[in-house]
């Protein structure tokens, strides 16, 4: 059902996209500053949905980085650029290799795998922004599984044996099961593993979820072999169909998401060596997952 | 779950007597696998690369189970190329489970790679971090036709002659996306006109298998492979010479399938091909892939 905002001059419109996840939000010029009470308008929307596509935007990077921070503090990368360089605090999003051209070889392959964003740090990311710059005639969908669903799907049996557990997050792991080249010694030291709790409370409406993904490796006090096991189940359990919602992308998309609860991932269904696919990304820290 | 384990028996390896493959007795892969059956698995699959479980009854999560003895559950070929799900593949199948089959219902398969031949490949060496052990599990078997055939790639380099594996030392191959195993080529690629330049990882022709820490033959698939900074006829020519020899009948295994069988083969040191069978037969199997690290 649409919902009708009237925040002084603002007028926009929030229609849901799926039962799973995702709204749109339509009237709404992102690129310009905004009240606070628009801004609660929208993290009601975002409470209720996950995942908002802000239709129609064309953003700056300034202008980008302006919006994210109306959100919280700015998060920086681990990850490189095609060129080797450390990602500035917009980091681009795209199949374009080291001279600039579409390519079928990646510089990552992490964001093929199911993950949350920076769930490698103390404190991982709490809003991911996606700005869609140039995208291929069809096809580069996101898809996000909604973690909320994905707990009360479970047994009572399922969620009393989890609940005390906490699972291994590490940069190197990301690496090694997304099927990327090794983490550099600098890279892990810089990011040495990091623990969090399986089922993790989300901070805004109290509700539990599983918080998993391709950063995890283990579970800490149990036998490797016994953990990846327990990761490996909730993993399949979490990602089927049911809890999905396809993000189908359009010219001029910015999508906030929700990495707290979601797990999301990116489908190379185009020709990734013919079209390009550049989206500029801003990231808000959260909190300790608890 | 005690009793359970003093109950189990210790499980009966039965060499086929090829060059490869084994049948293994006394496991029931529905049932939970404790550690020293695991262990014991585990060897017999690194001494013999193949093993067959027959007459085993696995619904889908019993078959993700019965795969993560072997390894951390891995996507199917599509999935690891980052192109999402199968389009045959029904919502109710987690994406880890693959479905392959000639089987039309409504018009459309519902599963993949038809009733044609399969050549001879190792699955999904076209990507950067090939996944490790391939479990098929057979729900529905034509009257003849459809066997799989193995090949030990241990073997293959033991034999290689001197000459071939001097040419191959330190050298990498390409190992193409573009095309499945049936000749087919994948909708998200064109059509590959220069080898030199095609889409796909490169990896040592030469590799060391993780855990037994033998080296063995690695070439994946033979279409659009390429050997870099040889003139492609070159390339081709050694290609050729490296694919005659290692698919030669002395190091073959051939499989033929009874419903109820699971057949798990190590995709680092083996490759497998498909003959062809009456499309108007019906053949179903679920395959599930467990994880590998990047050859070398």
């Amino acid at each position: 059902m649409a919902q009708q905002n009237r925040v002084e001059e603002a007028a926009f419109t929030i229609n849901p996209l799926s039962d799973v996840a995702g709204a749109e939000v339509v009237g709404l010029d992102m690129s310009q500053p905004f009240d606070d009470a628009v801004l609660n308008a929208v993290i009601d929307a975002f409470q209720d949905h996950h995942v908002l596509a802000f239709r129609d935007q064309d953003l700056s990077e300034d202008q980008q980085l302006a919006l994210t921070k109306r959100f919280g503090e700015l998060d920086g990368h681990v990850s490189r650029t095609a060129k080797g360089k450390k990602s500035p605090k917009v980091h681009l999003v795209c199949n374009l290799d080291a001279d600039g051209n579409p390519s079928g070889a990646p510089a990552t392959f992490g964001s093929f795998y199911w993950h949350t964003d920076k769930s490698y740090h103390d404190i991982p990311s709490f809003a991911t922004f996606l700005h869609a710059r140039e995208l291929p005639p069809a096809g580069g969908d996101t898809e996000f599984a909604n973690m909320l669903m994905a707990y009360d799907g479970l047994d009572e049996a399922t969620r009393e044996r989890i609940a005390p557990l906490r699972a291994v997050h590490s940069w190197e792991a990301n690496r090694r099961n997304s099927g990327n080249r090794p983490a550099t010694e600098e890279e892990k030291l810089e990011k040495p593993p990091v623990s969090h709790p399986i089922v993790r409370t989300h901070p805004d409406r109290g509700r539990k979820s599983l918080y998993l993904g391709i950063h995890t490796s283990h579970v800490e006090g149990m036998p490797v072999e016994d953990g990846e096991r327990l990761l490996n189940e909730l993993h399949v359990h979490a990602t089927q169909r049911r809890f999905v919602y396809v993000h189908e992308w359009r010219p001029g998309d910015l999508v906030m998401w929700d990495n707290r609860c979601l797990l999301h991932r990116v489908i190379g269904n185009y020709d990734m060596n013919r079209y390009r696919r550049v989206l500029h990304r801003t990231v808000v820290k959260g909190v300790v997952p608890v | 779950m005690s009793l359970q384990e003093s109950d189990e028996k210790m499980i009966e390896v039965i060499p086929t007597g090829a060059m490869l493959g084994a049948e293994i007795r006394g496991v029931d892969g529905s049932r939970p696998i404790p550690s020293e059956t695991r262990q014991a698995i585990l060897d017999a699959w690194h001494q013999d690369l193949v093993l067959l479980f027959r007459d085993q009854q696995l619904d889908i999560e019993a078959h993700l189970n019965f795969a993560s003895v072997f390894g951390d559950l891995d996507l199917p070929a599509q999935g690891l190329l980052g192109l999402g799900r199968e389009r045959h593949m029904p919502d109710e199948i987690p994406e880890q489970v693959n479905i392959i089959s000639n089987i039309e219902e409504n018009g459309k398969p519902i599963g993949a790679l038809g009733a044609d031949e399969a050549r001879w490949h190792t699955d999904s060496s076209f990507v950067e971090r090939p996944i490790g052990a391939s479990v098929l599990y057979a729900l529905e078997v034509p009257p003849q036709g459809g066997n799989t055939s193995f090949l030990n790639m241990y073997a293959a380099l033991e034999d290689l002659p001197p000459d071939l594996r001097r040419r191959i030392d330190g050298r990498r191959a390409l190992h193409s996306c573009v095309y499945s195993s049936n000749g087919e080529r994948r909708p998200e690629f064109e059509n590959v006109t220069d080898v030199s330049k095609g889409p796909g990882p490169l990896h040592p022709l030469i590799r060391t298998h993780p855990a037994t820490g033998r080296q063995c033959l690695f070439l994946g698939r033979r279409l659009k492979s390429y050997i870099p900074d040889l003139p492609v006829e070159e390339s081709e020519e050694l290609l050729d010479a490296l694919w005659a020899h290692a698919t030669q009948p002395k190091y073959v295994w051939e499989h033929a399938w009874r419903p109820g069988d699971v057949v798990v083969w190590d995709n680092r040191c083996t490759m497998h091909h498909r003959k062809p069978f009456d499309p108007a037969s019906r053949r179903r199997m679920h395959k599930v892939h467990t994880m590998g690290e990047i050859p070398a």
